[in-house]
């Protein structure tokens, strides 16, 4: 579904990938794993088109979308779900829920809508409050709620457990499972948490230094005996 | 003669430029405070000058106080200059007296200008200035016991001692300021000082965190700013040899000053006096070439001045920000060690 | 006894300055900087009316729907000719807010241009002019006020609809926050900017169509007016339309009222200090209450949702 060749990007004149090349094919869970710093998150933004590319080529289901705007490529179906600034914590949870359907038209809206809500019940009290009122464990379900009604084919999370209660970082991912099967989405997931990460998905990319320097099966990376090792760049393969 | 004079003019319009762009370099350059009210400190200057030269002349000359020194000034400043004719002592009184007034009211200024926003954001401090600037014009142009509102107050001949020379005597002597500044300005940018007000315009949070109290250094350096520019106005209205409100616009002495920086190179004084040069020369092309330019352009050329001042102003942002001599980063003084 | 033209000044004034002011706020929340160019829409559609009244021999109100256009067209202009091209150039927020300033000047000096290309044409003051004998009378009161106040309740009406119902409005409100998570959501960020300007800038050209039938206009009615709006904007509180509205209403009424209580008090000559009033408000604000209004509310609403929670945590243990 999506490409990534020879991606060379930054921040102004700050350059943080090099020559990175990723693929993730219909249907799969993809996680990018690496120490701080690498680059995962910028790697995420900068497919999403919020960084500077100074070379290289995104293909998102056989288009190049490498030069679109970020809202050009959410019309075609490519979901974002940062870290932080997920939310838009003084407009209402409704309206917020509103801005994730903005590209669906109101029957569908409504849909799933009802479906969002159905997941994440609580969210039903609080409809007319600012987000800013609610906890960051809330906010952070608000911003799985709005991956949910988002009209999308494949969608990044950016660490989603973030500062998450095990348990609840446990629902978050089995959430994301439930996304890959029941609306046969594709996902790409940057994740701190490794081990979880590599549990829930099929593939998986480790960056180092704003360079992939492994690429693999999920579960041949967790059964690898220097995992961490690799992580940390220490061991190169 | 005659081309000597016109060259003189335009270092007199130099020098006092390059003051007021020096001040503004401090100010916004090194220490990063936007200041668009620099009109307010150099109309301050003016006005003081136009308020209290003649006064000091009346006083030290002995000359008659009963007259009102806004309705009889013409006659009041002739009478002061009969008598410093012979006198370089009460002459040159006069003058350094004066200047040495406006350094303390325009730095009393320039702290009551900023005091209001100057713990707020950058947006804040520049709507309050350009306000405060406007608020000065509009005190010169109505309050009359100031510098004669809408007509004008005339300033003593300080020179006039110098017989014929006196204007030249006196261009001199505004340019030996400006060098006497240029050069006090270098000194300061390189002494610890002048790496405070540094630190402050990079970082600072940062230079809170060390114990530098970053309100009060910016209120220092407001005030300076404030000083020098003040010092450009009473030169200037030396010059003139009047003063009058309406004259002191924020496009003559805000905003040219500002395109002046930017092209020179903020952040450096050198920068600054490439700027002033530059600038200064082109508008002198201009005003010499006016009436040819007038054939061609359906307008008056004060307002193709204004629109060629905002059309260089956006240029300079999009296509040089650093100016034509950008501001070096500074070298830290490594010392060598044993290993090296 | 109040005059009754006095309370008629202070009203028209107060409308037009909370048009003004609504639109410096809205443009300041979107843009992230000062425009201070927005007194020149004003300009804009004063010179409008001019023509209008003087030149065409027209009906002034029809220079409203006018000043509208062209104004929200340079306001268009200025976004996308100069602000978002400086922006790729890599500017920062102080450059951005001088060529604002630059755009001021070169405003000023085309109104001033204009000024002087009509005056052989229209044979007027086309350099101060006052058109209050063309406006209209009804039960009593001048056409400006009837009109400004419907304008005005019309805007604040359709704004706060907009804002809160529309699908557009959420988004700007959304930009206004975050304009990358707005994007990331399928926001195209600069038509939305790009509108939103068009908007302020047309309301500014309203106001300053009307002006002319109420005060007397010249190339510098936008520039003087700025003082008043900053004043306006911050007393408000930079942070809210609603605010402004506020904070622009609060300024009008104690410039004109202030102005004549002066006069009366220490003379007539004291009316030309008049725009001290609004820079006097904003060095107090500024000292005092930096937030302006809408801080103040909100710091309100804080304490009495923290007493509210050491309530329910008392009650918890």
């Amino acid at each position: 579904m999506i490409e990534v060749y020879d991606l060379n990007a930054g921040y102004g004149k700050l350059h943080i990938l090099y020559d990175v090349k990723l693929k993730v094919n219909d249907n799969e869970i993809v996680t990018v794993l690496g120490p701080n710093g690498s680059g995962k998150s910028t790697l995420l933004k900068t497919i999403m088109g919020l960084t500077t590319i100074y070379g290289g080529k995104i293909i998102f289901d056989g288009k190049d979308v490498t030069k679109l705007r970020p809202d050009e490529k959410a019309k075609l179906g490519l979901a974002y779900i940062p870290q932080i600034g997920n939310v838009f914590t003084n407009l209402t949870v409704k309206e917020n829920l509103i801005m994730a359907g903005l590209t669906l038209d109101k029957s569908e809206f409504n849909d799933r809508l009802e479906y969002a809500l159905s997941v994440f019940p609580f969210l039903k009290a609080c409809l007319d409050r600012k987000v800013k009122t609610l906890s960051g464990g809330e906010r952070q379900m608000l911003s799985m709620a709005m991956a949910l009604i988002m009209k999308s084919k494949f969608i990044m999370f950016d660490e989603p457990t973030g500062n998450l209660a095990p348990k609840i970082a446990t629902e978050v991912l089995n959430k994301i499972i439930e996304l890959r099967e029941q609306s046969k989405l594709t996902i790409l997931l940057v994740e701190q948490a490794a081990r979880k990460a590599l549990e829930v998905s099929d593939r998986a990319y480790l960056l180092v230094s704003g360079r992939v320097i492994y690429e693999g099966s999920s579960k041949e990376l967790l059964e690898h005996p220097e995992l961490g090792k690799l992580y940390l760049g220490v061991k190169k393969l | 003669m005659e081309n000597i004079s016109w060259l003189l003019d335009i270092v007199v319009f130099f020098a006092v430029y390059l003051i007021v762009t020096l001040a503004l370099n401090l100010q916004y350059g090194y220490t990063g405070i936007p200041n668009f009210g620099l009109a307010l400190s150099v109309a301050t200057g003016a006005y003081t000058t136009g308020a209290l030269a003649g006064r000091i002349g009346m006083w030290i000359c002995g000359i008659r106080s009963d007259l009102d020194y806004i309705m009889y000034n013409p006659m009041i400043t002739s009478m002061i200059n009969s008598a410093i004719r012979y006198d370089p002592l009460k002459g040159l009184t006069i003058f350094f007296s004066t200047i040495i007034i406006v350094v303390i009211v325009s730095a009393i200024i320039g702290f009551i200008a900023s005091y209001p926003a100057i713990r707020l954001r950058a947006d804040y401090l520049m709507m309050v200035l350009i306000a405060m600037a406007e608020a000065a014009r509009i005190i010169g142009l109505n309050y009359t016991p100031l510098v004669g509102g809408t007509t004008w107050v005339s300033v003593p001949n300080v020179f006039i001692w110098m017989g014929d020379m006196a204007s030249q005597f006196l261009i001199i002597t505004i340019l030996a300021i400006s060098i006497l500044i240029f050069l006090f300005m270098q000194y300061l940018v390189s002494s610890p000082y002048g790496r405070l007000i540094k630190a402050v315009r990079e970082n600072e949070l940062t230079a809170e965190c060390v114990g530098k109290d970053v309100v009060k250094v910016k209120i220092q350096i407001m005030m300076l700013g404030s000083a020098i520019a003040g010092i450009a106005g009473s030169l200037w209205s030396f010059y003139c040899g009047t003063v009058l409100a309406a004259a002191y616009t924020r496009t003559d002495w805000t905003f040219w000053p500002w395109l002046m920086a930017m092209i020179g190179g903020m952040g450096n004084n050198i920068g600054a006096l490439v700027g002033v040069a530059t600038v200064i020369i082109c508008r002198r092309l201009i005003i010499y070439y006016k009436y040819s330019l007038e054939a061609y352009i359906p307008f008056s050329v004060v307002w193709l001045e204004q629109i060629l001042l905002a059309l260089a102003l956006i240029l300079v942002m999009m296509f040089r920000p650093q100016g034509i001599i950008p501001e070096k980063p500074a070298k830290p003084k490594i010392k060598k060690t044993s290993q090296q | 006894m109040i005059p009754l033209a006095l309370i008629e000044d202070a009203l028209v004034y107060a409308n037009l300055l909370l048009m003004l002011t609504v639109g410096f706020t809205l443009t300041y929340l979107i843009a992230k900087i000062p425009n201070f160019a927005h007194g020149e829409f004003a300009g804009i559609g004063v010179y409008i009316t001019f023509t209008v009244a003087q030149v065409w021999k027209s009906n002034p109100y029809l220079a409203v729907p006018l000043a509208f256009i062209i104004s929200a067209f340079s306001g268009a202009l200025i976004y996308n000719g100069v602000l978002r091209t400086l922006k790729r150039f890599g500017g920062t927020m102080i450059s951005l807010t001088i060529s604002t300033l630059a755009m001021q000047i070169m405003i000023s000096a085309l109104l001033n241009i204009y000024a002087d290309y009509l005056y052989p044409i229209a044979g007027a003051y086309s350099r101060l002019f006052l058109f209050r004998h063309l406006d209209f009378e009804f039960i009593g009161l001048p056409g400006v006020l009837i009109v400004s106040t419907i304008f005005l309740l019309t805007l604040i009406t359709l704004l706060h609809l907009m804002l809160t119902r529309t699908r557009f409005g959420i988004s700007l409100r959304a930009v206004v926050e975050d304009s990358s998570l707005a994007s990331i959501l399928g926001v195209n960020v600069e038509l939305a900017c790009t509108i939103s300007w068009m908007l302020t800038a047309g309301i500014a050209g309203v106001a300053g169509s009307l002006l002319p039938l109420w005060f007397q206009g010249h190339p510098y009615t936008g520039s003087m007016l700025l003082t008043s709006v900053f004043a306006a904007s911050i007393l408000g509180g930079l942070s809210s339309i609603y605010g402004a509205m506020i904070g622009a209403y609060i300024i009008g009424l104690t410039e004109i009222f202030g102005t004549y209580l002066l006069a009366q008090t220490f003379g007539a000559q004291l009316t030309a200090y008049r725009s001290l009033i609004p820079l006097t408000i904003l060095c107090i604000v500024l000292l005092i209450f930096p937030r302006g209004i809408t801080g103040l509310i909100e710091d309100l609403q804080a304490r009495r949702a923290s007493k509210a929670m050491v309530k329910i945590r008392g009650e918890g243990s």
